[in-house]
């Protein structure tokens, strides 16, 4: 998590903890990149801890009309913070879309234990592909107004915005423009969702994925760096404010067993060292793709033989006879078997990325603590009384 | 008389000289300025200035923690920025010299009118 400014607002008091506070929800709901909006919330809040420290009121910083601090002061981010923010928010379309073409492939699974052969590249346009993209950047916009319209507007300008019969008209306009248009589609019997093979579901997450690392690839960078500079940050500053409990705990426990096995006391530099290393391997390689992936290689063999078993008419000899029972042609097969393995390197690559967060926080805190060594004290008996 | 045209023209080159004198932040920026006499100037108006220092090149920025907890960004000049002041400093005497001469002679020749 790149923002922590939250930990000192309770510093403020009074009318600058209600001028934060304006400022700060028109801020979050700007087009503005998480990394700037934080650095821009920072800014503010050290302003204002300073204005109410020496006694200046908010208004001689920030002035008498919030609303136009809040623009001037988010307008002074350039066009490419914007275009970051909404780049950002392609990133939930692109993980929406592979989650439902995960969801084609569980189907695809189901059908092929029941001996149902796969077809993708035998596939001749039966289904309207230009209409599924029409209506998918139909949703896309209509999600950006709904942000823009709704959501920053709603928030920054609450009452004036709620109480109009402008807003009000907009919304009851949308809702049943939306009920009509589901209703027509029922009537006419319009399929909503056409039936689109989900190779070409993962291939257009494919592509938008790898527009979306090439036009964010800088970007990303300077987010990194700055994450990196925000935890050794937060390392040090829980270190002025005491070590993590938890790590302490780990460590007498440690040494705990090790007493009952009969091992000699870890030091605490030779505990940190431990788990500085531990750290360093996880970083490089996850124990669990050496688990999880032959697993799901072993699954999908088992179910490939179950639709087999179910979809076979006369006795086969050849790899080639048996696997034609459920693929239409090997490209098929070879398809297949790329996405079987692309969806699980997603997958375990998104639970790397999760853990690598909470991974790399704590090994730039055990380096810290390796650099400036503490000395800890067991209080878990204390807290027990 | 709005004066926001002539603020924004010697905003840049005001902040970069106290920016020139030493390490500095925001709030400190705001009260120097204020003690110069420009009273209205906000945050809001300081900022988008520092932004457009910082990607000119002309001011880096240090962020260290704040007395307060929160990151604080710490400005001072570069080299391209003492280039920049320094042409900054030429041309405001250019202008404040044709300037003051023009408006010298405007006040005289208005004077005579008056007491003519």
């Amino acid at each position: 998590m790149v923002e922590s400014y939250w930990l000192y607002e309770d510093q403020l008091q009074d009318v600058y903890q209600e001028t934060f506070e304006t400022v700060k929800t028109y801020v979050n709901t700007s087009s503005i990149d998480e990394k700037t909006r934080s650095e821009l919330l920072h800014s503010l809040l050290d302003l204002l801890l300073t204005a109410q420290e020496k006694g200046t009121p908010p208004e001689k910083v920030i002035g008498s009309d919030v609303e136009r601090f809040c623009k001037t002061y988010c307008s002074a981010t350039g066009t490419k913070e914007h275009v970051m923010y909404y780049l950002e928010k392609t990133m939930g379309v692109i993980h929406w879309l592979f989650l439902l073409s995960c969801v084609e492939l569980c189907f695809l699974l189901v059908d092929m234990l029941h001996g149902k052969k796969v077809n993708w590249f035998t596939y001749h346009g039966e289904n309207n592909v230009f209409q599924y993209g029409v209506g998918l950047l139909c949703i896309a916009l209509l999600g950006i107004g709904v942000d823009f319209l709704i959501k920053r507007h709603l928030f920054q300008k609450r009452k004036q915005i709620i109480g109009s019969a402008f807003f009000k008209g907009i919304l009851i306009c949308l809702v049943v423009g939306f009920g009509i248009a589901v209703l027509y589609a029922y009537m006419k019997q319009i399929n909503l969702f056409p039936d689109i093979p989900c190779w070409l579901m993962f291939l257009l997450t494919g592509c938008m994925t790898i527009v979306y690392s090439i036009a964010t690839r800088t970007y990303r960078k300077e987010k990194k760096s700055y994450q990196m500079g925000l935890w050794k940050y937060m390392s040090a500053l829980t270190k002025e404010e005491g070590m993590p409990q938890y790590e302490k705990d780990r460590y007498f426990c440690a040494n705990k067993k090790r007493e009952k096995k009969g091992l000699s006391k870890l030091t605490q530099e030779e505990y940190l060292t431990m788990e500085q290393e531990k750290c360093e391997t996880l970083c490089r390689n996850p124990f669990h793709i050496r688990v999880v992936l032959p697993s799901v290689l072993v699954g999908i063999l088992i179910g490939m033989g179950i639709g087999i078993w179910h979809g076979k008419e006369e006795t086969c000899r050849t790899a080639g006879e048996i696997l034609s029972i459920l693929f239409e042609t090997p490209v098929d097969a070879v398809c297949f078997f790329l996405i079987i393995l692309l969806v699980c390197g997603v997958f375990l690559y998104g639970i790397w990325k999760i853990s690598q967060k909470e991974n790399k926080k704590r090994l730039f805190w055990i380096k810290e603590e390796l650099a400036n060594p503490t000395v800890w004290e067991d209080s878990r008996l204390d807290r027990r009384k | 008389m709005d004066d926001s045209q002539l603020l924004r023209g010697v905003l840049e080159g005001c902040v970069l000289g106290i920016i020139a004198q030493g390490e500095t932040y925001g709030y400190e920026i705001l009260s120097e300025l204020e003690k110069a006499g420009f009273e209205d100037l906000l945050e809001g108006t300081l900022y988008p200035v520092l932004t457009r220092l910082e990607k000119k090149g002309c001011i880096s920025c240090r962020k260290a923690k704040s007395p307060f907890g929160p990151i604080r960004k710490y400005f001072s000049i570069t080299k391209e920025g003492e280039i920049y002041f320094s042409e900054f400093q030429d041309s405001y005497a250019k202008i404040t010299k044709a300037s003051e001469y023009i408006l010298k002679q405007t006040y005289e020749v208005k004077e005579e009118q008056d007491n003519g």
